[in-house]
């Protein structure tokens, strides 16, 4: 039996970390939240999650200094960007730091189902 | 015809007052546009010919068809037709008997030639001339904002151009978020406590009953979401934005240059949408 995917979610808003471990939770995945770039970094160094979900405007650090961060630390983790600032500038910006994808908030339990989805393929044991 | 801007219509050329408005906002949050209004809307019958068949609604399918006024696959059409919010306040309108078919005949026809649409109209009103290149921006945003209530919060609302709320004497909250890069603008939300709760709880839809961390949360989300959708549009423009952290605050008043503050009414409240070319200075409200 495989286990369960494991995913960082990195978010300031109470809100949409809940929403979005509810909607992981469905998807039979294990959660971790970080509330800022910074922890975003230590979680990921910390607990080895499988792939990593980030918000872009988050206090101390954040989400494209943590992407940057986290893609030097391990090049491979799937990256996926959760954010309102969905413009075209930042799609690119993040897309070339190796985010593997970009999720406009408001985000749809389809978009969320896709982005596991993404994420399991990347993750060998999970393929 | 916009589907939602009747309401902000009738209230920006004084068909109704804004409590009549207001009222009636509630009221067609609960309405089903019935199949009478809806034929005449789409121009299938007159206000003259439903006058003159006289009967209730329910009887109206039948009866129209049986006077040859419509067929059966156009009174099928009408029962699976998608409503907006116009039909909708135009049948609380109905319902209250505040209007009848004939004047609301008259209004969507002056509605449909009128020259400037009526949140742009409204946002011009408020300005009252003291702004210059960045009405531009605030129309742009408040027709966002307007369209995306419907949305995030499922309430018609209206700009309510005769009153403002921010000198209210009740708790208050204010969220705020500053888009900087190649636009300068700064969005705030100004309510009452319960009005505050009450949105939060909309946009979540979680169970909030009061002011807590959830609730502020919630509607900074909800504020970062807009601007975010802004963000995008100004995108369509060449013009490039980075959105900052919010802000959050307990009974202060803002302050901002070429500010401008949209007393927005809705369906369960009244709230501030208050816009401003840099960051709000917060000031006590004593």
């Amino acid at each position: 039996m495989t286990r369960k995917l494991k995913i960082l979610i990195s978010d300031d808003s109470k809100l949409l970390r809940k929403k979005l471990r509810e909607e992981l939770e469905k998807l039979d995945c294990e959660v971790i939240e970080a509330e800022n770039g910074k922890e975003a970094v230590l979680r990921d160094l910390q607990d080895k999650p499988d792939g990593v979900i980030l918000d872009i405007v988050m206090p101390e650090v954040g989400g494209i200094e943590a992407l940057q961060v986290i893609k030097e630390v391990n090049p491979d983790i799937p990256v996926i960007m959760l954010s309102s600032a969905g413009t075209p500038q930042k799609l690119m910006e993040t897309l070339k730091l190796g985010a593997l994808d970009f999720i406009q908030k408001p985000y749809t339990s389809a978009q969320i189902k896709r982005a596991v989805d993404t994420i399991r393929k990347k993750v060998p044991q999970h393929e | 015809m916009n589907s939602q801007y009747f309401a902000q219509y009738l209230l920006n050329t004084g068909m109704l007052s804004g409590d009549e408005v207001k009222g009636m906002l509630m009221k067609s949050m609960s309405c089903k546009p019935q199949l009478p209004l809806l034929a005449m809307y789409q121009g299938l019958v007159t206000a003259r010919q439903l006058m003159e068949l006289g009967v209730e609604t329910a009887a109206f399918a039948a009866a129209a068809q049986e006077k040859g006024l419509l067929t059966k696959s156009q009174v099928q059409n009408l029962s699976q037709a998608v409503t907006g919010e116009s039909l909708r306040f135009a049948q609380a309108l109905l319902d209250a008997g505040r209007m009848d078919y004939a004047r609301l005949a008259e209004l969507f026809a002056d509605y449909r030639e009128a020259p400037v649409r009526p949140v742009k109209e409204a946002v011009a009103r408020l300005a009252d001339g003291s702004l210059d290149k960045e009405l531009e921006y605030y129309n742009a945003y408040v027709e966002i904002f307007m369209r995306s209530l419907i949305r995030f919060m499922d309430t018609p609302a209206v700009i309510n151009v005769f009153e403002s709320l921010l000198d209210s004497d009740e708790q208050t909250r204010i969220v705020s978020q500053r888009l900087s890069g190649d636009l300068s603008m700064v969005t705030g939300l100004f309510a009452a406590d319960d009005t505050f709760v009450e949105m939060a709880r909309r946009y979540s839809r979680e169970d909030i009953q009061e002011v807590d961390e959830l609730a502020v949360d919630s509607i900074t989300e909800f504020l970062n979401v807009m601007n975010g959708l802004y963000a995008i549009d100004l995108a369509k423009r060449q013009m490039d934005v980075d959105l900052e952290l919010p802000r959050a605050a307990k009974n202060q008043k803002p302050v901002g240059s070429h500010q401008l503050e949209l007393r927005i009414d809705t369906g369960f409240g009244s709230f501030v949408l208050v816009l401003a070319t840099d960051e709000f200075v917060l000031h006590d409200l004593t």
